[in-house]
């Protein structure tokens, strides 16, 4: 039984020597691992770049669509925010950080660590710099080249991410008031009558005047909007920026 | 040549030199061998395995950096193809992923753990190991059969060495329950 085990590890350990010296087993070449490399590092800039990205479009379209102000508009503007989320945005983001995760947990930095160090590391970067990437003028310069259909590949998406306005909201100026509410114009020149009870949300306690730009929620019958929530916007906010730039393009189109 | 150590034969091996490979093989061969037995059970392919282990090895030699272990490079071929041969022969997933990897642990006692006669946890083992999961039962192996420290352990599973001290003690627990379950001694 020895001799044979003896013989069977003579032969096992030839066999390969065997393979190595008539070429049947050869040897990558180091540029080989190098491209390889280099391959994973470009994946995971691309993924990163990706991440990012949509993320600062998701922010974008938050922004846009004034998402932001309903969670301050009580339960029925928590129900709207989550209905109306654009989940497939958030899950794109979370699908691209989480082949990153996959790709980069090979190096040993990222597995001699904690795994939830590396994971929250992952998603506080994405954030952090899809944040940033937002407040630049990138994703505004897009939005108008769709408007203006001079962005070919992404237009439809900024058209359509663009106009996804929460169920029931309004954005406009305020023209006058009155003592059920105030009347407001919108982007594209509408007119409605606002009307204010008791259970109205006004997140910030602010007054409204003439003038002021809001964001409404309510519920629209006719020309006629019963306001459970009015926010009012600030001018240095990004929202009304957007909507500005909304209003000129409806004024060019006209 | 046989006073070379593991990473200066590497690096021959890298350079062109066929021998020091047989001389790598002969000196990894009834360890891995060892290990396979006892980590996946007896199986008539287990040589091939180890062949396999051995081509895989060799074909992506260039890729290891020999400033570091070349026993846990190896380990870590094995390790992989050995899971590969038990997802094949059991066809039931098998679950790798701990949540230990997933938060921070206390730093490892590597100390403590060594103070442990293993030649008495050794036989206790070799009676409850079949009987244990896959994850805890590897990680028996390579600490007390294979001998291996914290650090080697932690590169061949690329967990951290923190982690290592919480699973090997998670199998000690283990084992210890399995062996009174199936009456024996328990360690």
């Amino acid at each position: 039984m020895i001799q044979f085990k003896k013989q069977f590890k003579k032969t096992a350990t030839d066999a390969i020597l065997e393979k190595i010296k008539t070429g049947d087993v050869k040897m990558h070449s180091r540029s080989r691992f190098v491209l390889r490399l280099l391959l994973v590092v470009l994946a995971v800039v691309i993924l990163t770049i990706s991440a990012v990205y949509v993320l600062s479009f998701l922010f974008f379209v938050l922004r846009l669509n004034g998402f932001w102000f309903l969670p301050g508009f009580g339960l029925k503007g928590l129900i709207v925010f989550i209905r109306t989320f654009p989940w497939f945005l958030l899950l794109a983001v979370i699908a691209f950080v989480f082949t990153l995760f996959i790709l980069v947990k090979k190096f040993s930095f990222i597995w001699r660590r904690p795994l939830i160090y590396s994971v929250a590391g992952l998603f506080l970067l994405v954030i952090f710099t899809g944040f940033l990437v937002d407040r630049t003028p990138l994703h505004q310069g897009f939005f108008r080249q769709a408007q203006e259909n001079r962005l070919p590949l992404a237009g439809p998406l900024y058209r359509g991410y663009g106009m996804m306005k929460p169920h029931n909201s309004q954005a406009g100026t305020v023209t006058a008031i009155n003592e059920n509410g105030f009347k407001l114009i919108s982007p594209a020149g509408q007119e409605f009558n606002v009307q204010i009870t008791v259970q109205t949300h006004f997140p910030f306690d602010s007054d409204i005047e003439v003038g002021d730009n809001v964001f409404v929620m309510g519920e629209k019958t006719g020309e006629t909007i019963k306001a459970f929530g009015v926010r009012k916007v600030e001018s240095s906010d990004q929202f009304l920026m957007l909507h500005k730039l909304m209003r000129q393009h409806l004024h060019r189109e006209l | 040549m046989p006073d070379l150590n593991d990473e200066e034969l590497a690096k021959k091996v890298q350079n062109g030199d066929t021998e020091s490979f047989g001389l790598l093989m002969g000196r990894y061969e009834p360890k891995l061998l060892r290990y396979a037995r006892k980590f996946i059970g007896q199986q008539e392919n287990i040589e091939d395995i180890i062949q396999e282990v051995f081509i895989k090895a060799y074909t992506n030699i260039k890729s290891f950096d020999t400033k570091r272990k070349f026993s846990s490079w190896l380990y870590r071929i094995a390790h992989n193809e050995l899971v590969n041969a038990l997802k094949k022969k059991d066809r039931n997933p098998i679950m790798y992923f701990d949540l230990d990897t997933l938060w921070p642990q206390p730093v490892a006692q590597e100390k403590t753990d060594q103070e442990i006669d293993r030649q008495e946890v050794k036989a206790q083992i070799e009676l409850c190991l079949n009987h244990m999961d896959v994850k805890y039962r590897e990680m028996l192996i390579l600490f007390y059969l294979e001998e291996l420290g914290y650090k080697e352990i932690s590169e061949i599973l690329h967990i951290s060495s923190s982690v290592v001290g919480v699973r090997l003690k998670r199998a000690r627990e283990k084992m210890k329950k399995i062996c009174v379950q199936h009456s024996y001694d328990s360690v």
